[in-house]
C-alpha cells in the first residue's frame, strides 16, 4: 500500500507557496490560506493578537463587508471556518468544486485587502471566547501547566491570551500584526480536491501573484532556557474534579529525537491497550480516565503532559507516583516493545487515511506539516516513526522523561484550598 | 449496496465505498437510556461500557489488544434509544474486527470486578461533569423539557442511581435489549459486499431472540404550559443558558420546512439570525446557535444555546425571546428561505463525504424507514418549499411562550429577578 498523498507545489514570485492535491472523489474542493504566525509570534502587552487578528478577518474587505465571505460560502453549500495555534494561523473553507475561482479570489483580496470593521464588537466576542475558557476547568488547568513548564518562550502564553492584553489590544496592534505577517511569502495556499492541478495553479497565480506585501517577519529570539529542577503548582476550582498531570519539554518536530518522543506518548496515552490506562485505571484503579495534552508539530520545543482525573476517594498524589513511575520507565527497564511500536505505526496509518476523508481535512493533514517543514513532510512522516527502533524510544525516554525536566500540576476542588 | 435482513431480525447494509482503503462498522441496537428502569438511570450506558470486558471466549486483553494492536479501537456509545459499537479500520482488518464485535455483542460475561470499577467510573465522570458548566447546562436542560419520562434523564444517569446499580442487573439488561430483531448493522467501506454479508451470517446468524422484543415504552410528553427557568448555581463569570421545548419526530410531513427555519435561526451559523444579532451586532457570546434533534419514536428537541457574562446576561435573554417570538409571530423571509435553499442544494456532497458520516445516514435511513438517498431527496422538497408553507410550519411548531429555559450561572452576580419575561427558581443541578 503506497502511503502518500499526491500532490504538486510551486512558489509564485512573489514568495507565495502554492500546494494542489487532486483528489476527484466527491465534486468538492478545500481551499486554505495558512499563515505562519501564531501566540509563538506575540509578545507580553499583545498576547492573543494573532487570534483577534484570525476573528477581524471576518469582517470584510474593501469589497465585501462583514461575515460576507461567510455568508457567500455559506450560499454555496460550503463551510468555512478558521483556527489559530501557537505557530499558525489556517483558513480553510470547503465548497462544490465549481466554485473554487470565487473562492480564491475572495482569499486573495483578504490577504492583500483586510478592513477591520466592528473593532470593538469583536473584542468583545473575544473576551467572551475566553471567559468560557476561564469557567472550563480543564483550559484553567493547561494555561497554568504552560505558563507554569515554560519559563521564557512566548509558548508560555495562551493563545487566546491573557485578559488584561485582550481589553487593552487597539486596533493599531492587529494592524500591524496584519501588515507584519500576512504577505505571500510567510503563507502556504492548499487547493485539495476536485480540481485538475495546473487550473488550480493558473487561478492561484491570477488571484494571488498580483499581491505584493513585503515579508518582514521578525525572528522569534526567546529559546526557553534548560529546565534544571522539577516545577510544580496547585490549581483550585469549584467542584470536585481533581486531575494531576505531569509535563516534560520534548524537541520540537523537526529535531531527530521527535518521532520517538511520539511513539512513547502513543504507547502511554492512547486507547485501552496504553500504558498508562492500564495501570492507572484498570490496575490501580486510582485514576476514571488518562490523557494527553500538547501541540505536536512544533516550530520550536514544547512540552507534552500526560494528566490522570483521580477517582474519589483516591489521592492525587498516588496517581502522580503512578504515571512517573510508567512514564519514566520507558527510559529504563520498559522500554517499548516492537508489538507496542507496531500499533501506534498502524494507528498512526489508519489516522492518515482517516484524516482524508473529507477535503478539508486532507487539506489541513497536509498544511500541519507543510507549515512547519515542507508540503511532502506529511509523505515522509511514517516513514520517520518507522525507522525508530525500541533502543531509541529508550534513549530518547530517558533524555526526556527525567526529574529534571519534570513539571507536575494538581487541579484540586476548592474546598481542599480552604481546609 | 446490499440491504438484507437475516433469519433471526438483524438488519444489514453494507456500500462498497473504495476511494480509501478503510471500512466504517456501526451496530447499532434499541437499548438506549431510554430502556434504563426508574431508580437505574445509567445502566444502559454501563452495559455498553462492559461490553469490552470479555466474553464466554475472549478475555478483556484479548479483545483490547485485539483490536488495538490493528491500529483502531471501538467506540462504545449510548443515546436516548440506542446502544452503539462502532469503529473505523484498514479494510484489510474487518474480518478479525467483526469476529470480535460479534462476540462482544452476543456473549459478554460482565466480570464482577470490572462491573464494580465502571460503575465506580461512571460515577465518577458524572461527578467530574458537574464541575463543568457546560455539561451541567448539558444534564439540566434534557432533564427538564423531558421531566418525568423515560427520555428525561442524562445518558450516564445520576451518582445514586448508578451506585445503585446490582451486578446481576447488567447480564439481565443485555439479554433483554440486545438481541438481533432490535439492531441494525451498517458497513461502509472498501470491502466485497456478498463476501462480507456471508461472514456476518456466520458470525450473527446464530445471534438468538428467545422472548418477544420489549416494546419502547408508552411516552406521554407535553411542553410546558407556560415558559419557566430553572437556575443552577455554580462560580462562573458568565451566564451559560439553553431553553427550548419538544421537536419534531423524523418523519414529521414539516421535518424539512423546520430544518429552513431553524437554518434560518440559529442552526446556520453566520447565516443565522441568533449569530448575527447576538454576537455580531452585540458581541454579547462567543457563540449563540440553534438546533432541532427528530426524535425516532418520541418528539425530539428544540433547543437554544449561548453564553454570555453577567453583565449583558439580562440583555442577551431579553433578545432571544424577542428573536423567537419575531419569528413565529412573522416567520422567516422570502431572501433567507432562497439563502436557506442554496446551502442545503450545494451541501449535498459533504453529507455523506466520510466513510462515518454515510453509515450514520445509512443506519437513520433504516431507524426511520426512509427511502434509498432520502438526504437527496429531502433537499428536492427544501427546493420546493414555499415561504408560506415554512411560515406555516413554524407558527405550528415553535412555542416561543412555552419554552424551559436552563440557566447556569452565579446567583451571587446574576439576578434572575431581573427578568421579567421569565419566573426562574433555583434548584441543585443532578
Amino acid at each position: 500500500m503506497s502511503h502518500r498523498i499526491p500532490l504538486v507545489t510551486k512558489t509564485l514570485a512573489n514568495g507565495l507557496q502554492v500546494v494542489v492535491s487532486e483528489d476527484r472523489s466527491h465534486p468538492l474542493v478545500s481551499v486554505q490560506v495558512w499563515y505562519r504566525v501564531g501566540s509563538r509570534n506575540e509578545h507580553e502587552g499583545i498576547t492573543g493578537v494573532s487570534h483577534l487578528l484570525e476573528h477581524l478577518m471576518f469582517k470584510g474587505t474593501r469589497k465585501l463587508g462583514p461575515q460576507e465571505f461567510s455568508r457567500i460560502v455559506q450560499r454555496m453549500g460550503g463551510m468555512d471556518n478558521a483556527f489559530t495555534s501557537f505557530n499558525m494561523t489556517a483558513y480553510w473553507s470547503e465548497v462544490p468544486s465549481r466554485h473554487l475561482e470565487t473562492l480564491l479570489q475572495m482569499e486573495a483580496d483578504r490577504m492583500a485587502n483586510a478592513v477591520f470593521r466592528e473593532f470593538e464588537e469583536e473584542k468583545a466576542v473575544v473576551l467572551e471566547e475566553r471567559r468560557l475558557g476561564e469557567n472550563s476547568p480543564w483550559e484553567a488547568f493547561f494555561d497554568t501547566f504552560q505558563a507554569t513548564a515554560i519559563v521564557a518562550h512566548p509558548y508560555r502564553n495562551p493563545i487566546i491570551g491573557w485578559r488584561s492584553d485582550l481589553e487593552q489590544i487597539t486596533l493599531e496592534d492587529v494592524q500591524r500584526h496584519y501588515e507584519t505577517f500576512y504577505s505571500p511569502a510567510n503563507a502556504l495556499l492548499l487547493i485539495v480536491g476536485d480540481v485538475e492541478a495546473d487550473r488550480a495553479f493558473a487561478l492561484a497565480e491570477r488571484y494571488f501573484g498580483p499581491i505584493q506585501k513585503p515579508a518582514r517577519v521578525p525572528p522569534v529570539r526567546t529559546q526557553e532556557p534548560p529546565q534544571e529542577g522539577e516545577r510544580r503548582f496547585r490549581l483550585y476550582r469549584p467542584g470536585s474534579l481533581t486531575v494531576v498531570g505531569v509535563g516534560y519539554h520534548i524537541p520540537r518536530y523537526r529535531d531527530p529525537a521527535f518521532p520517538a518522543i511520539h511513539l512513547l506518548s502513543d504507547v502511554l496515552v492512547s486507547g485501552r491497550s496504553a500504558r498508562l490506562y492500564r495501570k492507572l485505571v484498570l490496575e490501580a484503579g486510582v485514576a476514571s480516565s488518562v490523557g494527553i495534552w500538547t501541540d505536536w508539530i512544533s516550530v520550536d520545543p514544547f512540552i507534552v503532559v500526560f494528566y490522570a482525573v483521580v477517582q474519589p476517594g483516591r489521592s492525587p498524589e498516588e496517581a502522580e507516583a503512578l504515571l512517573i513511575q510508567e512514564i519514566e520507565a520507558t527510559g529504563r527497564d520498559r522500554p517499548l516493545t516492537s508489538e507496542e511500536l507496531q500499533r501506534v505505526l498502524n494507528r498512526v496509518t489508519l489516522g492518515f487515511y482517516r484524516g482524508q476523508q473529507t477535503m478539508a481535512g486532507k487539506g489541513m493533514l497536509i498544511g500541519e506539516f507543510a507549515v512547519v517543514e515542507d508540503p511532502e513532510a506529511v509523505n515522509r512522516y511514517l516513514d520517520r516513526l518507522r525507522a525508530v527502533t525500541p533502543e531509541a524510544t529508550r534513549e530518547v525516554a530517558r533524555r526526556y522523561f527525567r526529574e529534571r525536566n519534570r513539571t507536575v500540576g494538581y487541579l484540586l476542588p476548592e474546598q481542599e484550598a480552604e481546609a | 449496496m446490499i440491504r438484507e435482513t437475516l433469519e433471526n431480525g438483524l438488519q444489514v447494509v453494507i456500500r462498497r465505498e473504495a476511494r480509501l482503503p478503510l471500512v466504517h462498522v456501526l451496530l447499532a441496537v434499541h437499548a438506549g437510556a431510554l430502556y434504563d428502569p426508574p431508580g437505574r438511570e445509567g445502566l444502559a450506558s454501563l452495559v455498553v461500557g462492559l461490553l469490552d470486558d470479555g466474553t464466554r471466549h475472549r478475555t478483556e486483553q484479548e479483545i483490547t489488544f485485539g483490536v488495538e494492536n490493528l491500529g483502531t479501537s471501538l467506540s462504545l456509545r449510548t443515546s436516548t434509544y440506542l446502544a452503539t459499537v462502532s469503529f473505523t479500520a484498514l479494510a484489510e482488518h474487518l474480518p478479525p474486527l467483526l469476529d470480535i464485535l460479534a462476540d462482544i455483542v452476543q456473549h459478554p460475561v460482565f466480570p464482577e470486578d470490572r462491573f464494580v470499577e465502571e460503575r465506580r467510573r461512571q460515577a465518577a465522570g458524572i461527578q467530574n461533569q458537574l464541575a463543568d458548566p457546560s455539561q451541567v447546562l448539558n444534564r439540566q436542560v434534557i432533564r427538564k423539557i423531558y421531566e418525568n419520562t423515560p427520555l428525561g434523564h442524562p445518558v450516564s444517569g445520576y451518582v445514586a442511581s448508578v451506585e445503585a446499580i446490582r451486578h446481576e442487573e447488567v447480564p439481565a439488561f443485555h439479554q433483554r435489549h440486545y438481541r438481533p430483531d432490535r439492531a441494525i448493522l451498517v458497513i461502509v467501506g472498501d470491502v466485497p459486499e456478498a463476501d462480507t454479508l456471508r461472514r456476518i451470517q456466520d458470525l450473527l446468524g446464530p445471534w438468538s431472540a428467545p422472548e418477544p422484543a420489549p416494546e419502547p415504552p408508552t411516552v406521554d410528553l407535553h411542553d410546558r404550559p407556560r415558559r419557566e427557568g430553572f437556575l443552577y448555581p455554580m462560580k462562573v463569570n458568565q451566564v451559560f443558558v439553553a431553553l427550548g421545548h419538544l421537536g419534531p419526530r423524523r418523519r414529521d410531513p414539516a421535518y424539512n420546512a423546520l430544518r429552513v427555519f431553524n437554518y434560518t435561526f440559529g442552526g446556520g451559523a453566520f447565516a443565522s439570525r441568533l449569530m448575527q444579532e447576538v454576537r455580531v451586532k452585540r458581541g454579547y457570546a462567543y457563540g449563540a446557535w440553534s438546533q432541532i434533534t427528530p426524535g425516532i419514536f418520541y418528539p425530539g428537541l428544540f433547543l437554544v444555546r449561548t453564553e454570555t457574562k453577567v453583565e449583558t446576561a439580562h440583555d442577551a435573554l431579553a433578545l432571544i425571546q424577542r428573536l423567537l417570538e419575531e419569528v413565529y409571530e412573522h416567520g422567516i423571509t422570502p431572501q433567507e428561505l432562497q439563502d436557506a435553499q442554496q446551502y442545503y442544494q450545494g451541501a449535498i456532497p459533504r453529507m455523506t463525504e466520510t466513510y462515518g458520516r454515510l453509515a450514520q445516514a445509512l443506519l437513520d435511513q433504516v431507524l426511520n424507514d426512509l427511502p434509498d438517498e432520502y438526504w437527496v431527496r429531502d433537499v428536492e422538497e427544501i427546493q420546493r418549499l414555499d415561504v408560506d408553507t415554512v411560515n406555516q410550519a413554524v407558527a405550528r411548531f415553535l412555542k416561543p411562550h412555552q419554552t424551559t429555559w436552563v440557566l447556569v450561572t452565579d446567583p451571587g452576580a446574576f439576578d434572575p429577578g431581573r427578568l421579567d419575561f421569565l419566573p426562574v427558581q433555583q434548584e441543585e443541578p443532578r
